[in-house]
Order: structure tokens, then C-alpha cells, then sequence
């Protein structure tokens, strides 16, 4: 079932960088819509690229490069597409992981809370803090958190990357603020959630057979609640990467944090379409493969639920 | 008949008010919604300054007095774009939701109520291929090749909502297949698209609305993330996101309310649209409380 989707996903991702109106070659030749193309110019560039050749040959090109993991170059820096992604995919993967983190340290104490101590104080509260997280788009909670920072630190995060093994706290101080804008924004849809299933999980007999056995409570909602809430919770989790590498596009921007985002985002402004190709598949790929993963760790999970 | 009229329209007043009592978030998330939609039309009336008007002598005032918001950069009034803003947003969430959700239930309804290969087809080479992106990459890359204008945004966003919009619009149209009355309808004669539009479109039109609602809150957010890339509507054009973005770091110190009045503003369109959505979710569809 995944593979004709992955065609279809290739399919698709060709089809929106060549075959839709405005063309490559014109945008480069005339840096944008600024200078004039002449013949020639268009020709020369098109040749250059391989544009000029039928459509199934470049569609068939691109995938044969794909199956050799030969990504072709950038047009803009010249440098293979490969090289590009082994620079920035490192700092996406820790942000998205430390985003999910973060999400799920806020998301799952609040709705469990939210769910034990329902219609309290503590519940409104807790409820009040999340939905408004989801009026926080990550870009507007990045602003608030470098405005926050420079009004009363005086102080900006470092710009740029540095590895968690060079300088771990250089490394912290830069990827906790996009961390904490996307996963913020994330933990609102994942508390609400945790906070439904808590209460559907502690309406069912075994949790009143618990109870009737004197367990204390914390043992009753950490060995019998928490276990039968997890499915749900992991399947919003799951598709929540999707979510949460959009959110890092974004949260890269406002960072500066060198990332799949930002060289998303700066090939678009350099109509770099081999990046932008290369890029989308690739994070069209790792959404597919976590969904993927969701529905293993479901019969992990869940033995009740089997797979031919 | 006018007493049929007259009896109907008291019969929605009552609904609206029963609404409003059994839903006081709903209500309120309703009347920043309605607030948002006189704001976008009234904009001229609202609006003391023109959006675009630039003036270097009042460039980066701070809120108060003359400038009830103060203003940016090239001295235009931060009020005036936030009012004009209201207008870019809604005008895309609304004009893409209505073609993206429409295109999916119309692809929903086929695939659910046809069933077999027709809903095969529309799945696996439409439905799941367009979701297994990230709707923003995907958007992303179309308005890049398109090129950044008020109508592509437009026509990506709508790209990116449909197939959401086609799952759930097809659960419904299965659910109501199997029941009886359907097949007694069929029993008694009645065609296929007699049955599509007398049961099946009335039955969907509950989770489509509590989906399109919640969808418009989640377009308003794309609309500024693209123009907060410098992809979505092209500056001068007042958007919020844009307007976000056009603080960067050099004026977070000197010029704050450059970014947290549209943020602001951001936050509450958002807000409004995600009450509304939870409300009438609620109240409209049972099976997903």
C-alpha cells in the first residue's frame, strides 16, 4: 500500500515543479521577472538543465538518480543535493525530536491532570493554557519568545548551528526557543486529546476494580490509566511530525537555525528547483515512514490488534 | 407562504439563541468571528489611514496619540494594515476553504457512496498522496512555482485541504450506504442520484461544516505562514504574517508593536474560528464528542 503512494508522491512533486505554469528557465534567466529573456539565454539555460528534454525522460532521469541516491545539484550553488542534506538534516531531526519532547512534557502532565481533577480550577486552567496554544501559530510564538528575551535579557539566542557534541550548551541555547515555539503549539492538540482519552479510560470497570482493591491512585493511573490512554495519544503523536517539521520550516526562519526549513526556504527564494524537489519528496518520505511507524507500534501497543 | 417563512425564521432566531445558552464559548468564538467579517468589509470606514501610504517622517512612531498602534518602518499606520489584514485573511481562508473542502466532498461523496474502484482510485492516487505531505511544504512548493499572489496562495491552500475534507465527507457517505432506509429507497425505486441527494448530502453535511469551520482557523494560520516567508501575498499587500516578518531582529528592540498587534490580531481570528469549530462540533455531530 505504501509503494503506489510513493510513486504517487514522486508523480506529484514533479508534476508541481514542472509541469504547472512558470517556467524555470525564464525565472532564472530573467533573476525573477526583473530582466528581459532573450531566445538564446532560455535555450542555453534549458539545455544546461536538462530541461529541454521530453517529460518522461526527465521524470525517468530524476527517479533513476533517486534509486542511485544521486540527488543531482543545487543550480544555485552548484553543490550535490546530497552533501546539502547530510549539512542540514542533522539540525532538523534534533529539532523535530526535541519538539516532539517537548510537546509530549507539557501535553501529557497537563491532560492528565486536566482529566483527574475535571470541572476544578486546575482543570480550567490547564484547558485555557492549551487551547490558547492553538491560537499560537510557531512563527507568532517565535516573535513573542525573541521579544521576550531581548526586553528583559537584553540577549539573542546565537544565530547559526553548532553541534550538541562540539558545544552542548551553545547547542541548547539555540534549539530550545524554536523547540519550545513549535511544540508549545503542538502539546495544545495532544493535551486535549490525552485529557478525552483519560477520562473515557477512567469510566471503565477495570479502573472501578482497581479502586475496589484499594490501589492508591497513583499506582492506578500510572500502571492501569496510562497504558490503555497510550493508543490514541501515539496516533496524534504520530501524525503530529507532519505538524512539527512544518512548524521547524517555519521556526528555522525566525531563528536562523540552518535546517531543512531554511535552505527550504531560501531555495524558494532562489528558485532552486532541484532543492525544492529533492526537499519536498524527502519530507513527504519521512511523514510517510512515521506513519508507517504508528501503525506497527499499534500492535505493540494494542495486542488486540493483528496485521497480515 | 409567508406564515411557513415567518415560522422558519422565528425557528432559526430560537436555534441561534439556544445555541448561544447551551455554548457561551461557541457564542463568543461566533462573535469574533462576525467582528472579523464587519472589520474586512468596513475596512475603508474603520481604516483612519491608507494601508499603504508611506510617510519616512512618522516612520517607527510609537502607539498612541496620532497612531492608535503606532507605525512601521516605512511609516505606515500599524492600525490601518491590521484592519486591511482582516480583509487579506479572510478573503483567502474563505474563497480557499470553499474550494478545497468543496472538492472533497464532491471526491467524498463519489468515493464513499460509489464505493469500489472509484474510491480506490480517488484514495490512493489523490487522497493519500496529497496527505503524506506536510500541507505547508506542499503549499510551499506550489506558490513557488506559481509565484506569490493573492490567488495562489489561494489555490495551494485549497490543494492542501482537500483530501482532509474528502475523508471525512467519505466516512459519512459509507455510513449512511449501509443504512436501511437507503436500501429501502432502492427497494421503492429510487436512482442513484435521488438517493445521493435526498439521504446522502444531507447526512454529511454535519461533519463537513464542523470540519470546514475548524479548517478556516487552520488557513488563516497557513495564509500568514506564507506571506511570513515572503511567498504568500506580496508585500506591499497588508497581510499579518507579512507584517510579522517584516520586524525581524533590528526593530524587535525599537519597533515591538510592529509585530505584536498583528500577532494579536493573528491570535484572535484564530481563536474565533477554533470556539466556533469546537462548539458546533458539539452540537452538530454527536459521534465525535
Amino acid at each position: 500500500m505504501t509503494f503506489p503512494v510513493l510513486l504517487g508522491v514522486t508523480l506529484l512533486t514533479f508534476f508541481v515543479m514542472r509541469v504547472m505554469p512558470g517556467d524555470a528557465a525564464t525565472a532564472i534567466v530573467t533573476a525573477g521577472g526583473q530582466g528581459v529573456a532573450r531566445e538564446g539565454d532560455l535555450a542555453r539555460v534549458r539545455a544546461e538543465l536538462g530541461l529541454d528534454k521530453p517529460l518522461h525522460v526527465q521524470y525517468g532521469e530524476w527517479i533513476w538518480g533517486l534509486a542511485r541516491l544521486d540527488l543531482g545539484r543545487s543550480w544555485h550553488s552548484g553543490r550535490p543535493i546530497v552533501e546539502e542534506i547530510k549539512l542540514r538534516f542533522p539540525v532538523t531531526f534534533e529539532l523535530a525530536v526535541l519538539t516532539a519532547l517537548t510537546s509530549v512534557l507539557i501535553a501529557i502532565p497537563v491532560g492528565v491532570i486536566s482529566a483527574l481533577r475535571r470541572d476544578t480550577l486546575t482543570d480550567h486552567v490547564a484547558r485555557v493554557v492549551s487551547v490558547f496554544g492553538l491560537t499560537l501559530p510557531s512563527f507568532w510564538t517565535g516573535t513573542l519568545i525573541l521579544f521576550f528575551l531581548v526586553t528583559w535579557f537584553n540577549w539573542f539566542p546565537p544565530m547559526g548551528f553548532v553541534g550538541p557534541f562540539e558545544d552542548p550548551v551553545a547547542n541548547i541555547q539555540q534549539i530550545m526557543w524554536p523547540a519550545l515555539a513549535v511544540g508549545y503549539y503542538l502539546s495544545a492538540y495532544l493535551a486535549r486529546m490525552t485529557r478525552a482519552t483519560m477520562l473515557e479510560v477512567m469510566r471503565q470497570d477495570y479502573i472501578r476494580t482497581a479502586w475496589s482493591k484499594g490501589l492508591r491512585e497513583r499506582v492506578i493511573v500510572v500502571r492501569h490509566a496510562m497504558k490503555n490512554m497510550l493508543l490514541p495519544v501515539v496516533t496524534l503523536a504520530g501524525i503530529q511530525v507532519a505538524v512539527a517539521l512544518e512548524g521547524s520550516v517555519v521556526a528555522e526562519s525566525i531563528f536562523m537555525l540552518p535546517g531543512m526549513g531554511l535552505a527550504l526556504v531560501s531555495a524558494i527564494q532562489e528558485r532552486d528547483y532541484p532543492v525544492i524537489q529533492t526537499f519536498m519528496l524527502l519530507l513527504a518520505i519521512v511523514v510517510m515512514s512515521v506513519n508507517l511507524l504508528v501503525d506497527i507500534t499499534y500492535g505493540w501497543l494494542d495486542p488486540r490488534i493483528r496485521y497480515n | 407562504m409567508p406564515v411557513s417563512a415567518a415560522s422558519t425564521r422565528s425557528g432559526m432566531v430560537a436555534s441561534l439563541l439556544r445555541f448561544c445558552k447551551r455554548k457561551p464559548l461557541g457564542a463568543i468564538g461566533g462573535l469574533g468571528v462576525a467582528l472579523m467579517v464587519v472589520v474586512a468589509l468596513a475596512a475603508p470606514i474603520i481604516a483612519p489611514y491608507d494601508p499603504y501610504a508611506m510617510d519616512y517622517g512618522a516612520a517607527l512612531t510609537t502607539p498612541g496619540g496620532q497612531y492608535l498602534l503606532g507605525t512601521d518602518n516605512f511609516g505606515r499606520d500599524v492600525f490601518s494594515r491590521i484592519v486591511y489584514g482582516a480583509r487579506i485573511s479572510l478573503y483567502v481562508s474563505l474563497l480557499a476553504i470553499a474550494l478545497g473542502t468543496g472538492t472533497g466532498a464532491v471526491l467524498g461523496v463519489v468515493s464513499g457512496y460509489v464505493g469500489g474502484r472509484a474510491d480506490i482510485i480517488i484514495q490512493r492516487s489523490l487522497v493519500d498522496v496529497v496527505m503524506a505531505f506536510p500541507t505547508l511544504v506542499l503549499a510551499l512548493g506550489m506558490v513557488s512555482v506559481l509565484g506569490p499572489s493573492v490567488e495562489n496562495v489561494i489555490i495551494a491552500i485549497a490543494t492542501v485541504q482537500m483530501p482532509r475534507s474528502a475523508r471525512i465527507v467519505r466516512s459519512a457517505a459509507i455510513s449512511v450506504r449501509e443504512c436501511e432506509y437507503v436500501t429501502a429507497a432502492k427497494a421503492l425505486g429510487a436512482g442513484s442520484l435521488r438517493i445521493v441527494f435526498l439521504h446522502v448530502v444531507p447526512n454529511c453535511i454535519a461533519p463537513y461544516i464542523v470540519y470546514a469551520t475548524a479548517a478556516l482557523g487552520a488557513a488563516v494560520i497557513v495564509e500568514a505562514s506564507l506571506s511570513f516567508l515572503g511567498v504568500g501575498s506580496p508585500p506591499p499587500t497588508p497581510s499579518w504574517g507579512g507584517m510579522l516578518a517584516g520586524v525581524g531582529r533590528e526593530y524587535m528592540e525599537a519597533a515591538p508593536w510592529m509585530a505584536l498587534y498583528p500577532g494579536v490580531a493573528l491570535s484572535l481570528a484564530v481563536f474565533g474560528f477554533n470556539l466556533l469549530g469546537d462548539s458546533l462540533r458539539d452540537v452538530l455531530d454527536p459521534r465525535l464528542r
